[in-house]
């Protein structure tokens, strides 16, 4: 018998964080009863990777412009790049990366997570359009 | 029989409400050892001051009819949060894990808040020796309708016998198996949940896939551990995509 399998009660459904989200318990650790303000400023998300896939291009370049003009113009630096952090590339098309990218280039020395994302939106572009890379990558930085 | 596994989807919508990797160290490392590691070490964005999660500890004495109880309450983990709150580092008694809760930023970014957890601990904790390694997702999926037919949505539905009613209100189901080629081990815990009103039922697919390692392998020796934990994920994924069916796939659309 392996080390885990002989362990395997260790890892209880209590393990995880989510648990408390849903328990009562008052041993769960302290935890907002309302999303987090980083929560908050990721929810929109999904509704970001659902316009994407839904081939609604402008709809999708729209909500990034303003979700990430609301932080930079509010001087709101670390919830952005929060936010960069939060952005799930593979779930975005190289409009909507372009857009990221663009968006935050006039914060990008303060935004610490830009240079993570601008390396990743590169490598993603070279996979996704070989043929165009280099015009797109021209702008991306 | 050959078992057929869905390509790999990217849902815009996916119903991960919590991933994790967790190390667990084959020695005893005390609790506060760990908390120390963490909190002098932990990159710019981390709360320095843990959140607590507590056990309570219950004792009871029994002479003649006599029952007499005393409890402790005892620290069991401490969780670093990342500004944002949808990151976290926490660790509890030998075994060390970070989080991510939804939206599910991604496996890339989820892998850089693991970095930042093993570079975090490293200085102090990089040369224990490594028990195992997991990664855990858990899904929560929000199933249309008062009394849907789970059949037509998850694939490892349970079922229920005849006479008992064909309306499931209740249930959890859990497997535990070894894959041959490697020796991991994947853990499927299928259970319903409170739904959010009365026009849906909810599950929480729960799915744990495991590595137990045979040498000394530290936490500081990434490349050792880097590609098991990649691997793990994809057992994981493969195992998520066999279990829904397409009917669900559209859910997350």
């Amino acid at each position: 018998m392996n080390a885990y399998a002989a362990n395997s009660g260790q890892y209880p459904a209590q393990c995880g964080l989510w648990s408390d989200l849903r328990s009562r318990a008052s041993s769960a650790p302290r935890r907002e009863s309302t999303p987090s303000r980083g929560a908050a400023t990721a929810a929109w998300l999904p509704d970001l990777y659902v316009a994407v896939v839904a081939g609604r291009n402008d709809e999708a370049v729209d909500m990034v412009y303003q979700r990430f003009d609301e932080l930079l113009s509010a001087e709101q630096f670390e919830a952005c790049d929060d936010l960069l952090r939060a952005v799930d590339l593979g779930r975005l098309n190289v409009v909507t990366m372009m857009a990221v990218v663009s968006i935050t280039r006039v914060a990008d020395a303060k935004l610490e997570r830009r240079a993570r994302v601008v390396d990743r939106v590169r490598d993603r572009i070279v996979a996704l359009e070989p043929l165009r890379a280099n015009a797109l990558l021209a702008v991306v930085r | 029989m050959n078992r057929v596994v869905e390509q790999r989807r990217v849902y815009p919508r996916p119903p991960i409400v919590e991933a994790l990797v967790e190390f667990r160290f084959a020695q005893a490392v005390p609790l506060s050892k760990m908390r120390g590691a963490l909190a002098g070490n932990l990159p710019h964005g981390y709360e320095k001051s843990p959140s607590v999660r507590y056990r309570i500890d219950l004792e009871a004495a029994v002479t003649g009819r006599d029952v007499r109880t005393a409890g402790k309450r005892n620290v069991e983990a401490y969780f670093f949060r990342g500004r944002s709150g949808l990151r976290l580092i926490g660790c509890r008694a030998s075994s060390l894990s970070a989080h991510v809760l939804a939206p599910y930023p991604g496996w890339e970014n989820f892998q850089d808040v693991v970095d930042e957890c093993v570079a975090a601990a490293a200085p102090v904790l990089g040369s224990e020796v490594l028990k195992s390694v997991a990664v855990r997702y858990v899904d929560r999926i929000v199933i249309p309708g008062a009394a849907p037919n789970l059949q037509e949505f998850l694939t490892i539905a349970p079922r229920t016998p005849e006479g008992a009613g064909s309306i499931l209100t209740g249930f959890s189901w859990t497997s535990e198996t070894k894959l041959p080629a490697t020796g991991d081990t994947m853990r499927v815990e299928l259970r319903s949940a409170p739904p959010n009103g009365p026009e849906a039922q909810v599950v929480v697919l729960d799915l744990l896939a495991a590595h137990a390692f045979a040498g000394a392998v530290r936490l500081a020796d990434r490349q050792l551990w880097s590609d098991i934990v990649d691997r793990l994920h994809q057992v994981q994924r493969d195992v998520f995509e066999a279990s829904i069916t397409a009917e669900t796939r559209r859910l997350f659309e």
